[in-house]
């Protein structure tokens, strides 16, 4: 399961206590490298933990699987609403969440932001700059408005002995997929090294199945639908119509 | 209580879904119309993804039409010899508008031709129906008269003519065949199950009962709109079975009311309504060109 185990947590703060304040400095983990994806906030909860000197301060950036985005911009076409550009980017984050300890600076945070990701990302050649620019801006409006893009806040909490923890939930609505936990630690404003983990955001049970379904067994999985309706769309009727005669 | 959708990557409450399901499931067997043309909309105001909407709701008419056709069967309201007919031609003209689309598409002209001619499309259909029932209220005083039905069906005699006992009538087999090739062909083009163009196509072209047209429409859309499915199972892996049993509950509630409506009504009531019912589907897709869309942006991602 994906919950935080209250002892792996415990149990790796005594081994950080056991080893010395030198050898934690580059510790960092999260409580667990699986994520399940379904309408439980608990089991979508990521959290990040580790140790570092109190006079680093700590970024923890959580990016979701990339794929290639296809953002349309609806136009206007002789007084009609029927029109849209396309522009593709390659490699974007599907998802992008930034949290930082409190003496992080909010340039800081938006250097490692959103904003400054899309920036970098590549565009298909065709699109004209302008509207590049323009496909640009609407990714990111959109993660935002999709929640998959939340504000970048100072959420990383600090503990006595360098121990600092970070909470971040990802929406029901993310990807599945691979997931990149990167934490940067701060020397004044510059990241002096980072640390980087990956975790999956996967589904189970009857979810994971039909999605498992879905993208494997296509035409099958096309045919059972429509079997499937068949089948509900008669015994409901029958039954519908045994408990109106009753 | 929320219910979580695989496919579509988003919890809604459950309420919602099944509640959609009703109100599409009323007027699906109420008209015999499949009510892609609501259903789709709904699903995508509340949360889910366009494609997965459109896909599922395809699926979904599998089971509500069935319902639909399973009711009106009971009642003997089905004229089986016609619906083979419409769906051997809408199957072959589902191709046909499958081609036509891919080719508007590379154009770069598939927007334009499918929101104006929607519009166009049903607004004079929806038009044609309401002026026509209101011109029998007010000589008939509310009857539809069956000599009116008759003289609406054409009568070729293009080789060879084959007897619909069912509806009373004797057509050449050319008529329902090109009919349903037409409505197939447009409803792949639009985007829609076709019910909204087949139901008048029933009654003003090939001139059957209307006590018919609800349960043998019911029973093409079956047809269709599983092959729609499993196309889009196929082609996109777009179909979210979840979504589906969640919003076909409530759909099969529904129904059954629709039925009950369906065979209170009369041909003219039947007509005015369902004219009336095109006609703001036509004014909804006029308002959804002309003003200004409340999302100017989508984004699509892809694996890549």
């Amino acid at each position: 399961m994906a919950r935080t185990h209250p002892f792996a947590l415990a149990g790796f703060l005594a081994a950080l206590a056991a080893h010395g304040p030198a050898a934690a400095e580059s510790m960092v983990d999260v409580a667990s490298r699986i994520l399940i994806l379904n309408g439980d906030p608990e089991s979508r909860e990521l959290v990040v933990f580790g140790t570092t000197s109190p006079a680093e301060e700590i970024v923890v950036r959580v990016i979701g699987p990339e794929r290639a985005a296809g953002v349309s911009i609806r136009r206007r076409l002789l007084g009609l609403w029927v029109g849209a550009e396309t522009v593709r980017f390659s490699g974007a984050p599907t998802f992008h969440a930034v949290s930082g300890s409190l003496g992080v600076r909010d340039a800081t945070l938006e250097e490692f932001g959103l904003r400054a990701e899309v920036s970098q990302l590549r565009a298909d050649r065709l699109a004209r700059p302008s509207l590049t620019a323009e496909a640009r801006g609407a990714l990111y409006e959109q993660l935002r408005q999709a929640g998959l893009a939340p504000e970048p806040r100072r959420s990383v909490l600090r503990r006595e002995g360098g121990f600092f923890r970070a909470k971040i939930q990802l929406p029901p609505n993310s990807m599945v997929g691979r997931y990149q936990v990167i934490v940067d630690f701060l020397d004044g404003v510059r990241s002096s090294r980072s640390e980087v983990i990956g975790i999956d955001a996967v589904q189970i049970g009857t979810g994971a199945y039909v999605s498992r379904m879905a993208h494997d067994h296509r035409l099958a999985y096309g045919f059972g639908c429509v079997t499937g309706a068949l089948f509900l769309g008669l015994l409901g009727t029958l039954t519908l119509n045994r408990l109106a005669r009753a | 209580m929320e219910v979580y959708l695989p496919i579509a990557q988003v919890s809604l409450p459950l309420p919602g879904l099944v509640g959609i399901g009703f109100v599409v499931g009323v007027l699906s067997a109420a008209f015999g119309v499949g009510g892609g043309f609501l259903i789709t909309p709904l699903l995508i105001f509340a949360g889910v993804p366009p494609i997965v909407a459109v896909a599922s709701s395809a699926n979904q008419l599998v089971g509500i039409s069935l319902s639909g056709f399973v009711a009106h069967f009971r009642a003997r309201r089905v004229d089986f010899r016609m619906a083979a007919c419409l769906t051997c031609g809408g199957l072959a003209g589902s191709l046909l508008g499958v081609a036509a689309t891919a080719a508007l598409r590379r154009a770069g002209l598939f927007d334009v031709f499918v929101a104006t001619g929607y519009v166009v499309l049903l607004g004079v259909v929806g038009s044609l129906m309401v002026a026509q029932g209101a011109r029998t209220v007010l000589r008939r005083g509310g009857h539809q008269s069956k000599a009116a039905s008759r003289n609406a069906a054409w009568s070729w005699a293009l080789p060879p003519l084959i007897d619909f006992p069912a509806s009373s009538l004797r057509l050449s087999l050319a008529l329902p065949l090109g009919v349903g090739f037409l409505i197939g062909a447009l409803a792949a083009l639009l985007g829609v199950g076709g019910g909204f163009l087949v139901v008048p196509a029933m009654i003003h072209l090939l001139g059957m009962p209307t006590r018919l047209v609800p349960g043998t429409s019911l029973l093409q859309t079956v047809f269709i709109a599983a092959a729609a499915t499993i196309l889009n199972a196929w082609s996109n892996a777009s179909v979210d079975a979840i979504l589906v049993v969640t919003v076909l509950v409530g759909g099969l509630m529904g129904a059954q009311l629709g039925s009950v409506i369906a065979g209170r009504l009369g041909g003219t009531a039947f007509n005015v309504l369902l004219g009336a019912l095109i006609f703001v589907v036509a004014l909804r897709m006029s308002l959804e060109i002309f003003l200004p869309p409340a999302q100017l942006v989508s984004v699509e991602f892809v694996k890549g």
